[in-house]
């Protein structure tokens, strides 16, 4: 058994040496929780997209494009590539919504279920501050029909 | 193990020790596995790489030869709807164009591809959209072909294509992230509210309306080393996808590169305002030619923005259209 002592050693060196490789985080700008509900007209919106667009207008020129998907209950929560949150600062948001595609109709476009204006990214209207503390609802949309 | 005097007797490997050189053996197959593996896509990505410059120069060719780049769709068409959709017009894709250049002459000549051929005017011409080409497949992706399920042509059979060409970077659908409405493409304001624009009146090189101007290679605002001319797709994914249809022949870099949904998984492949775009099976990016000919692999982690751009001829009113 001596011999093959050293033998295993080797092995087991060789092993730590391999699995050393792996592990390690990543950092990345720190980002706050933002989430919201969606109403269009006060009737919850049960799918669709958010987008937070850094307001340049208002001096906020983050590269980064928040971004949350909604859910049947309505609520979406922004995600920054993929973190959850988004940073601090001020933001235009867009608002866009669609049925379906239709599979008799592949290349027609799906209805929208939200005024095509709140998705127009030339055109921004609805903004939004993403805050330390925020109140209660305050990164809830409510959309005019 | 006490040595055994018995004469002759040879030392032998012990059980212990056998199974550590296993182990060893076992330890650099695995890290070499991978590595044979990496090989085999590298040169699969380098085929793939291939065909993109094949395109790229047969769009030269064409372009030397009409002084205009190949275009989609019939010069004959008038207004930006006849664009689509479906077989029974002239709406013969870029790639259709460009086969005498790329040693396809026999299949464009089958296929009478001109301003007044139907996609489906005849058994003769059904039977030619249904061919493969063998450049149009990039070898990391295993794409059926000829297929039944193409947007607008099913169930026709159509060949299928790895390539597209490169539409620009506004886009009016889909979710919220994919909507990016400058600059405008060569017919000025976007239609209605960003909706449709970067399909009707994309700002790059290749759309499916763009048989309403005439764009030739030096008209290339933002230089061709620095404009992508077509990107790679993956079919399964994406229905719009076959080489002899315009509508299936184009993409847009609005919607960003490989995209997913927020949550990881796969968009439905005919959710077009999510997957009328570009995407590979190589490893963390996608190849694409550039006007002047080059290939480069981009990352999927570029930033949004600066693929785009990347994507646009230069936003103006590049060139006068025929009417």
């Amino acid at each position: 058994m001596a011999r093959s002592l050293p033998c295993s050693l080797l092995l087991l060196a060789i092993v730590l040496f391999v699995l050393a490789g792996c592990g390690g985080g990543s950092g990345g700008p720190s980002l706050t929780p933002v989430s919201g509900k969606v109403t269009v007209g006060g009737k919850v919106l049960t799918r669709g997209s958010v987008s937070f667009r850094p307001d340049k207008a208002r001096g906020n020129n983050d590269p980064s494009e928040p971004f949350g998907d909604i859910g049947p209950d309505g609520v979406y929560k922004l995600y920054t590539g993929k973190n959850l949150g988004a940073p601090l600062g001020k933001y235009v948001v867009l608002v866009a919504a669609t049925e379906e595609v239709d599979p008799n109709k592949p290349s027609d476009t799906p209805k929208s279920l939200v005024n095509l204006k709140y998705s127009d990214p030339d055109m921004p209207i609805l903004q939004l501050d993403v805050v330390e503390n925020p109140k209660p609802g305050h990164y809830d949309l409510d959309i005019p029909k | 193990m006490g040595a055994r005097t018995v004469t002759g007797a040879r030392r032998a490997f012990t059980l212990i020790e056998l199974l550590v050189v296993i182990a060893i053996i076992a330890i650099l197959i695995g890290l070499l596995l991978p590595a044979v593996q990496k090989v085999r896509e590298a040169a699969a990505r380098a085929q793939c790489q291939n065909n993109l410059k094949q395109l790229a120069l047969g769009v030269h060719g064409f372009n030397d030869v009409h002084k205009t780049l190949p275009h989609n769709g019939s010069r004959n068409f008038t207004t930006q709807g006849q664009s689509c959709c479906g077989a029974g017009a002239p709406r013969w894709s870029w790639i259709a164009r460009i086969l005498p250049y790329i040693e396809q002459d026999n299949l464009f000549k089958q296929a009478s591809v001109s301003e007044t051929t139907n996609l489906n005017a005849n058994a003769v011409v059904l039977d030619a959209i249904s061919r493969t080409i063998p450049i149009l497949l990039c070898p990391s992706d295993n794409a059926i072909t000829p297929r039944t399920d193409a947007a607008n042509l099913s169930p026709i059979r159509v060949g299928t294509t790895n390539y597209k060409g490169v539409s620009g970077g506004n886009w009016g659908n889909g979710e919220t992230r994919w909507r990016w409405g400058s600059p405008n493409g060569p017919f000025g304001s976007p239609l209605g509210t960003a909706n449709h624009s970067g399909i009707l009146n994309g700002n790059g090189i290749f759309f499916r309306a763009d048989y309403l101007r005439k764009l030739a290679i030096n008209q290339i605002r933002d230089g061709t080393s620095n404009t992508f001319m077509i990107g790679e797709v993956i079919p399964s994914l994406d229905i719009h996808t076959s080489w002899p249809y315009s509508n299936n022949a184009c993409g847009t870099c609005g919607i960003g590169p490989n995209s997913k949904r927020v949550n990881g998984t796969d968009y439905a492949a005919n959710d077009w305002p999510n997957v009328y775009s570009f995407r590979s099976r190589h490893s963390n990016g996608l190849q694409f030619a550039l006007g002047d000919g080059s290939v480069r692999f981009v990352s999927e982690t570029i930033p949004i923005a600066r693929y785009r751009a990347l994507c646009s001829v230069g936003g103006g009113e590049i060139a006068s259209s025929d009417n």
